[in-house]
């Protein structure tokens, strides 16, 4: 039975593989075509600008990611982020000495809202999209409260750090560079492979032993620990703090998620192709731009490949379903089984 | 059903006990003035839930309840203001705001996405197209009838009709939910999908539908927002998103779908403005508001785990 179910996994995980790949050559065909359109977007400054203005969006997306593969959903994105940034900016404006101190304070309370996220789904068994539903309002309410309107100053220390080079490669590229690693070795290691399973199987996961508890708070917590982060870099990027600075992220985060080609119905999902879905919601709207299209636009844009991108895994999943069909006509009952556990699970999550 | 209707009654019970108890936060009330915005405002929000609490009923969530309200506000008041007679307009408006639930119900009714990135693009969508449309012109003013509505003039039958109409809805959201074929249908979704395959329920039109209602809902409560603010503005949707879904859950039903009755979600409208008022009265800035929300979503989760919830 161990057996069958790992190599189920294996198989249910081999077709993904290929999604970084696709999520990157979607990516750099279309900022060539962007350089095509207008070629100053090849300059090293622009491109070091470009890489920057995606850090956010991609570090978010990463934990995103993250949730989506353990079968959940979490919506506390953007109320993490906002309350990360408004917290840096006001901290950092008052104690300019200790900005990297207050950054790790920072993430630590990411990895704090997180625990709380995976405590209140995992032990109480509530619907992840409910509580952190729920948390995402009280963490945009707090931001509100810190600062109810945009201001704060983030030193130059700090910004200069993030949006700069290190020798003559941008920083945010190593960061970019760093998070992809952090994500291969992740998954990589026993938690990450768990989270996997967890997501592909929640029963399965914990009849052949995995502590489904303390796997998905880890889960919870590394993604809250990367909204922190995304705030923070969000800091860098603009210099100040904003209380409402998180909330595009709640589509933007999933769309990234969804044109890194993630299963909405867990266990399958990649970081790295996270990344580069990051990179394509941001070079769109500069596509747009340069081709003379209006900014308000670009708003019906973003939903609109947030609908197509759905759509990219269910073709995949149509035409294996189709070749399913065919190998295994006699295995009626084990399909039947199948769905309705299929159906069970989309429940619980919605 | 039993521990919703349970939960019902004990909505309405602390809406009348609050109305008192409102003096702790400010020694002006309770007032008439205080119980009239309750229930105007209260008012707005029942609709607003009565849409979003279909859709979570059916096992979704909508994301979209922003753009549609906006929609609905902004193309009464556009079609009123080039000219057009005030119930036309009115019928444009919903018209217009109602292609947000129905593209929301073609999508998830016919794809296996998860419901509230549908709502989420689709709402962005519609509030992108909005912005676009009205450039220049971005507040509408209201029809003179509308504003009737609510500033005091009318009466009907000695009473306001803003209670008249939330009796109205009352009756007529119940009714829909909880007395109708695709009301009943709903339930059986929102408890499992495949059981109400199998009892041939219609499940795709019906899960469509109840999106398309919802949409309507939403579009209902805008162009009542303006008449009530005596004009629109492109975010005149965004303060009842949250509000909606703290609403249905608190009013007894589950995030989960498949349960919840809408006696209690008006009853839990009026709880939650009046707390609201109650907040704005004591001079607590608007994030208080927000996190009370939330808190109220999460103790109303755990509530509901408590008290034997099946999920």
């Amino acid at each position: 039975m161990n057996l069958q179910e790992s190599t189920g996994l294996h198989r249910r995980l081999a077709p993904r593989a290929k999604a970084p790949y696709i999520a990157a050559a979607v990516f750099f065909v279309l900022y060539g075509l962007l350089i095509v359109v207008s070629p100053v977007a090849g300059s090293a400054f622009l491109i070091n600008n470009f890489v920057v203005l995606m850090s956010p969006l991609a570090i978010a997306a990463v934990g995103t990611t993250l949730i989506l593969v353990l079968g959940g959903f979490d919506l506390s994105v953007a109320g993490t982020i906002s309350l990360a940034n408004v917290v840096a900016a006001t901290a950092m404006q008052r104690s300019p000495e200790n900005i990297w101190l207050i950054a790790l304070g920072v993430i630590a309370m990411g990895a704090l809202i997180g625990m709380i996220n995976g405590l209140l789904v995992s032990i109480l068994n509530l619907p992840s999209l409910g509580v952190t539903l729920a948390t995402n309002i009280v963490l945009a309410g707090i931001a509100l409260v810190i600062m109810p309107a945009p201001g704060g100053r983030v030193p130059v220390e700090f910004t200069s750090v993030l949006t700069g080079m290190l020798g003559s490669v941008p920083f945010a590229a190593i960061v970019l560079l760093g998070l992809g690693a952090f994500w291969v070795a992740l998954m990589k290691t026993r938690t990450g492979m768990s989270i996997a399973a967890i997501g592909g199987d929640a029963t399965a996961a914990k009849l052949s032993g995995i502590p489904v508890r303390r796997v998905s708070t880890v889960a919870y917590v590394i993604a809250g620990m990367l909204y922190s982060v995304a705030g923070l870099y969000l800091c860098g990027l603009t210099a100040t703090g904003s209380p409402a600075a998180g909330s595009s992220f709640l589509l933007t985060a999933f769309t990234a998620a969804a044109l890194g080609l993630v299963s909405f119905k867990g266990g399958r999902g990649s970081g790295v192709a996270a990344i580069f879905g990051a990179g394509t919601i941001l070079v769109i709207p500069k596509f747009l731009f340069a081709l003379g299209i209006a900014d308000f636009w670009v708003g019906a844009c973003q939903g609109l490949i947030v609908l197509i991108a759905l759509t990219i895994p269910s073709i995949g999943r149509l035409t294996r379903h189709a070749a399913r069909k065919d190998a295994g006509r006699n295995t009626r009952g084990s399909q039947l089984a199948a769905s309705t556990e299929g159906l069970e699970k989309q429940k619980l999550h919605i | 059903m039993g521990t919703a209707g349970g939960q019902a009654a004990l909505m309405w019970a602390l809406v009348i006990l609050l109305v008192p108890l409102s003096r702790v936060f400010s020694s002006n009330f309770p007032s008439a003035a205080m119980v009239n915005s309750t229930i105007m405002l209260g008012l707005f929000l029942a609709i607003v839930a009565f849409g979003q609490g279909l859709v979570i009923l059916s096992g979704g969530i909508d994301l979209s309840v922003p753009a549609a309200i906006a929609l609905g506000a902004f193309f009464t008041g556009f079609f009123a203001n080039e000219g057009f007679p005030t119930p036309l307009a009115v019928g444009l408006g919903l018209l217009i705001s109602s292609l947000v639930g129905l593209i929301n119900g073609i999508i998830v009714c016919s794809t296996n996405f998860p419901p509230f990135i549908v709502t989420l693009a689709v709402g962005t969508i519609g509030a992108a197209l909005l912005l676009g449309v009205s450039q220049g012109q971005p507040g509408q003013n209201s029809p003179p009838e509308l504003v009737a509505l609510f500033n005091g003039e009318l009466n009907v039958l000695g009473a306001a009709p803003s209670l008249v109409m939330l009796i109205a809805v009352l009756m007529l959201g119940y009714l829909i939910q909880s007395r109708t074929t695709f009301g009943r249908s709903v339930y059986a979704i929102g408890n499992s999908m495949k059981a109400a395959r199998i009892a041939g329920i219609r499940v795709k039109f019906s899960t469509f539908l109840v999106y398309w209602v919802a949409g309507i809902a939403y579009g209902l409560a805008g162009v009542l927002l303006l008449g009530y603010g005596s004009g629109s503005d492109l975010n005149i949707g965004n303060s009842w998103l949250l509000p909606s879904i703290a609403v249905v859950v608190v009013g007894g039903s589950s995030i989960s779908g498949g349960t919840g009755n809408y006696s209690g979600t008006v009853a839990a409208a009026l709880l939650i403005t009046l707390l609201s008022i109650d907040i704005s009265a004591a001079g607590f800035p608007e994030g208080v508001k927000q996190i009370l929300y939330g808190a109220i979503v999460l103790l109303a989760l755990l509530l509901s785990k408590i008290g034997g919830g099946r999920r």
